[in-house]
């Protein structure tokens, strides 16, 4: 598996890896999520996005248990969600990114609505390069 | 390769939802350097009353970033959606920042100095001319402890008025009432723990998805790690909290009151009830009937003692018998069979059974009964004051419990459950407040609607409003409305942004809000939550408290409030503390509640919080080999009050043949002063529509999105319709919502209210809808 250089993700997987439980669902989701970024165009990845007015948050998704494998699955085709973990309870971390606050609200309410989702919920959210317009 | 901040803060992102599902990341020095420059601090959040905790981060004196606070035993971790504007809310373009006074059609901007002095002034007069109940004060269940105390203090110790009410009369007032005269206190017995220990929930008119989500997102976490878990959705309409339960039983506006006592007559019928336990708790009341429905400016109706009758156990099963589950359904709309059943999950002793409910209840011309029903169920059956099992009155500000109801800033109330009717109440009011016991006026106060009347007949001659949005959120707003534009009386309005309620303001004040002062909130669980100042205010707003204490000075009350600048909040919530020792509803020494997230009154003598009150396991008040005892009612028994069948105050007919119903949504709250004005939040959802259901919508020809007339005979609207959304209406009934304010629908709303509770009912009148 090819290392992108992104300490962060190589951390929590090994972390992860230690967790039995959760390790599992995890390692799935992280082969699954580091295919579509090697899938990726290499300047895209590099993600020098640099500060601008793209709010982040971290959410967590509530599925059925049953239902969570499939959820995530539908999540990696939209832009702005970026799965970190699906949990053996149902539970899914992604991390969304939008142009504005706006955008976020209506991604959120969008995932709400989501067959199989239970419930979106906020973990984290910056904005500290958002301007009040 | 190069991480940018943005890696490091994407990774605080997903640090932190990890965090909140129990998984802990190792954090490498990337999440260290994303948190670089951040000071982070903790505060109940500004929202509804589920009270959950936010950490607040700050950088260069302002929010960046919020966490759900991972701490917090009622959140763990998470926010919902409103979480997303928390922050945003402060930095709103048109914030108010200057003291404004009314000049012919202008607002023209002022000193603090001129805009206080000019109120005091005007209050002078009014009170010299018209004596201290031609002036008042309506303030907010987000108001903090301090706030609403202060405000407690300057008017029924200072200018001595009870003329103090609050927009918790709009919402909780009902729930107060049922709690008050079952078990002789205010606020639930139980506590957020028993959404996670109980199996059976029944939610009464209760869209808990939106109204409560986080608290709703605990029960189905109990309901997906433990199938045998059953929710049950009474409802007159079809939401996204139906979509989650077992169940969904339709049922008419105004059906609870009917269905209830139909539920109840079948436990008694078939003995399904717990003997011993009314032998020992229960005593059964009739009271006052005939109510009226609040519809006619000064009309008074009160249950006293006198009015009060007391009956036996079998006196009160004879008048119980004329509700048979068959008349049950013609009056609810919940079949007979259903009824039946229902009885039978109520009294099932192999099941932990918990009641929920909230506006659909308290918002309701027979509210105070209905929340006297639910509590019968509960008592019949012995199936209360256990974890997991408890009826629980959900709350729907931050602190309407923590503030109005605990602080009991009302026309009627003193702090700590205490009435101003009473002379050893009013004695022990005066000591704390080191005022004569003769100043605090004997005589009940205007409640909010009769406060808002009394300006139309020109009798109340002053009022100043903080923290809070009559003017978009009152029943029958056009009287009211009009009445102020016509200048009857002179209105201050103290606030973060422009309303509807500043636009008709003589003075408007900039306030404060939520993390630029340090205050205290209390929320449905009986948790009070303390925060420190993080930002400073924009411009020159100041903190409700400190504009009353001006006021105060300016009035010659100044020496009410000696606590020194630095030391403020605190003084003021150790000085109210002391009416709550000994009482059973004891607060901690206000450093404690620095420290932690919260402490659920009554605190123990070591300090530790109690999670169910009235009982021997966690309760100190409760002695060793006393089991349950309910020591705040007369002679420790609560009441179950026979309370018949009163039908609404108007329904629908030939000429109005829809069901008119309001509440609120997810995204916005109340009247969407904070979550709609951040442009980016008001477009998330775009504005009010009203709900059909499809069949309805395709007699009268209404496609979704289509404009509708809807039409009261108060008032006149016009919305998009929508149907097929995240909720359907039962036929026959239409559903909108308060926060858009270019959509004024309480003009159509019937001001009724309930005759105890005085609080209106906003969920039924009557209404034509046609295409528009």
């Amino acid at each position: 598996m090819r290392q992108y250089g992104n300490s962060y993700m190589s951390a929590v997987w090994q972390q992860l890896a230690t967790q039995h439980d959760a390790c599992v669902a995890l390692k799935h989701y992280y082969i699954f999520m580091l295919y579509h970024i090697a899938m990726a165009d290499v300047g895209d990845f590099n993600m020098c996005i640099d500060g601008g007015s793209m709010p982040v948050s971290g959410i967590v998704l509530t599925c059925a248990a049953s239902s969570a494998e499939y959820v995530a699955q539908q999540l990696s085709g939209f832009s702005g969600v970026e799965i970190h973990g699906v949990l053996p309870d149902g539970k899914i971390v992604a991390v969304l990114e939008a142009d504005t606050v706006d955008g976020e609200v209506a991604l959120v309410t969008e995932l709400q609505d989501m067959a199989g989702v239970v419930s979106v919920q906020l973990a984290y959210h910056n904005f500290e390069d958002f301007d009040a317009e | 390769m190069e991480l940018t901040r943005r890696d490091f803060i994407k990774a605080s992102a997903a640090a932190a939802a990890f965090a909140a599902v129990g998984v802990s990341v190792l954090r490498p020095e990337e999440i260290e350097a994303a948190e670089a420059g951040i000071t982070w601090g903790k505060a109940p959040c500004r929202f509804c009353g589920v009270g959950c905790s936010v950490l607040v981060g700050v950088k260069g004196g302002k929010i960046v970033t919020t966490k759900g606070d991972p701490a917090s035993p009622v959140n763990k971790g998470l926010n919902c959606i409103k979480g997303y504007s928390l922050s945003k809310v402060l930095y709103g373009k048109d914030r108010l920042t200057t003291p404004l006074i009314r000049k012919g059609n202008e607002m023209v901007e002022a000193s603090w100095d001129e805009a206080l002095d000019l109120i005091a002034s005007k209050y002078q007069k009014a009170i010299a001319e018209h004596g201290p109940d031609s002036v008042a004060l309506y303030g907010s269940g987000q108001w903090t402890v301090q706030e609403g105390y202060t405000a407690s203090k300057l008017m029924k110790g200072g200018i001595g008025t009870n003329n103090l009410e609050v927009n918790a009369r709009l919402c909780m007032a009902s729930a107060v009432a049922g709690f008050m005269n079952t078990f002789g206190s205010d606020e639930p017995m139980g506590c957020y723990d028993d959404l996670d220990l109980g199996d059976t929930y029944i939610l009464w008119g209760a869209n808990m998805a939106e109204a409560h989500p986080v608290l709703f997102s605990r029960l189905i976490d109990n309901k997906l790690k433990h199938p045998t878990v059953r929710l049950i959705d009474i409802a007159t309409r079809r939401t996204r909290t139906t979509k989650m339960a077992d169940e969904y039983i339709p049922m008419y506006p105004h059906g609870d009151l009917a269905a209830l006592n139909a539920i109840i007559h079948v436990i008694l019928r078939d003995k399904l009830y717990d003997e011993a336990f009314i032998t020992r708790h229960v005593s059964f009341k009739r009271g006052k009937e005939n109510a009226p429905y609040g519809l006619k400016d000064k009309e008074v109706f009160n249950e006293t003692p006198a009015d009060v009758k007391p009956l036996t156990f079998a006196e009160y099963q004879a008048l119980m018998q004329q509700f048979t589950p068959q008349w049950g359904e013609k009056v609810s709309g919940i079949a007979a069979q259903k009824i039946e059943e229902l009885a039978r999950v109520y009294s099932d002793k192999t099941r932990k059974i918990n009641s929920l409910w909230t506006m659909g209840v308290n918002q309701h011309s027979r509210g105070v009964w209905v929340n006297n029903l639910l509590y019968s169920l509960h008592l019949l059956t012995g199936k209360i004051c256990r974890p997991g099992e408890n009826p629980l009155s959900l709350t729907g500000q931050p602190s309407a419990c923590g503030t109005t109801r605990e602080v009991g800033t009302f026309a009627h109330r003193l702090p700590c459950d205490m009435v101003v009717t009473n002379e050893a109440h009013r004695k022990k009011t005066a000591a704390i407040w080191g005022v004569d016991p003769g100043k605090i006026p004997a005589k009940v106060g205007l409640h909010t609607m009769e406060m808002f009347r009394a300006i139309d007949r020109g009798e109340l001659k002053c009022i100043w409003i903080q923290c809070t949005n009559p003017f978009q959120s009152l029943p029958n707003l056009t009287r009211l409305r009009k009445a102020a534009e016509a200048r009857k009386a002179f209105i201050v309005v103290s606030d973060i942004y422009p309303t509807k309620s500043t636009e008709l303001a003589d003075v408007i004040l900039p306030s404060a809000s939520w993390v630029e002062k340090e205050g205290v909130f209390g929320n449905t669980e009986r948790r009070t939550q303390q925060w420190f100042k993080m930002v400073e205010a924009p411009g020159q707003s100041r903190e409700d408290t400190w504009q009353l204490i001006e006021f105060a000075k300016r009035m010659g009350h100044g020496k009410l409030f000696p606590y020194p600048e630095k030391t403020m909040h605190r003084d003021i919530f150790e000085e109210y503390r002391k009416f709550t020792i000994g009482s059973g509803k004891d607060l901690a020494p206000y450093e404690a509640y620095a420290k932690v997230r919260g402490l659920r009154w009554p605190i123990k003598a070591d300090g530790t919080e109690t999670r169910w009150r009235y009982t021997e396991a966690d309760d100190e008040h409760v002695q060793k080999g006393e089991g349950i005892k309910f020591y705040k009612a007369p002679g420790n028994k609560v009441n179950v009050w026979f309370r018949p069948y009163e039908p609404p105050a108007e329904s629908p007919d030939q000429e109005y043949p829809f069901w008119f119903c309001t509440g609120r949504l997810l995204e916005h709250w109340h009247t969407g002063t904070m979550t709609g004005r951040v442009p980016e939040l008001r477009r998330a959802v775009s504005g009010a529509t009203i709900e059909l259901h499809p069949e309805d919508a395709k007699l009268l020809g209404i496609g979704n999105r289509d404009p509708v007339r809807i039409t009261s005979r108060r008032g006149s609207i016009v919305l998009p319709a929508e149907i097929g959304g995240r909720g359907t209406p039962e036929k026959g009934n239409v559903f909108t919502t308060f926060f858009d304010e270019t959509k004024l629908i309480n003009d159509l709303c019937i001001d009724a209210f309930d005759p105890l509770s005085k609080e209106p009912d906003f969920k039924k009148c009557a209404v034509k809808v046609q295409k528009a």
